[in-house]
């Protein structure tokens, strides 16, 4: 959701984010968008059938808990200030981060195979490259 | 098999989902524009 303090930069480009979420909507409302002001569309996907049509896996337990990244990346988090905040139902299922383009083709794809998501300025990065070339 | 995840130069799979306030939102609605479109692993 570090991606809501980017709007301005976002719309500079021409472009708009939507988040897929599969919590239900009074989990995400009390936990994730507690606080938040976030200017663009969150979807409930609550039995995750977009997840599957996007190839979206889910992780085993010990490529999620025994992963020393992923501690490594809550202590990132811990440490700059994140909150701790009420995990979903799942904490197996993946996400990930698409770019698609004005034409409906897919410009960036980067399905997580852990909980590992790249940096907004990655994603930016790769938006701002695709308004340049396109 | 689930299918793999849709790669750069394929046509986006489509999306349409209700929001979490309810209303309704579509992919293509969004044509014209570059979309992030940001999948969650959960709500923490």
């Amino acid at each position: 959701m570090k991606v809501v303090k980017q709007r301005q930069r976002l719309e500079a480009l021409d472009a708009t984010a939507v988040f897929v979420a599969h919590d239900d909507p009074r989990a995400l409302r009390e936990s994730m968008l507690a606080g938040v002001s976030c200017p663009f569309p969150v979807l409930v996907d609550a039995d995750r059938s977009s997840y599957r049509t996007w190839g979206l896996k889910r992780a085993s337990l010990a490529r999620i808990w025994l992963d020393p990244q992923v501690w490594q990346q809550y202590g990132r988090l811990l440490r700059s200030g994140e909150r701790i905040r009420t995990v979903g139902k799942d904490t197996r299922q993946l996400g990930g981060d698409f770019i698609v383009d004005p034409e409906g083709v897919i410009a960036y794809s980067r399905p997580q195979q852990r909980d590992d998501r790249p940096p907004v300025a990655h994603l930016l990065a790769a938006i701002e490259q695709g308004t340049t070339s396109s | 098999m689930p299918p793999a995840s849709p790669q750069t130069g394929d046509t986006a799979p489509q999306l349409h989902l209700p929001t979490v306030d309810g209303q309704s939102c579509d992919l293509a609605a969004l044509r014209g524009h570059h979309v992030l479109v940001s999948f969650l692993r959960h709500a923490g």
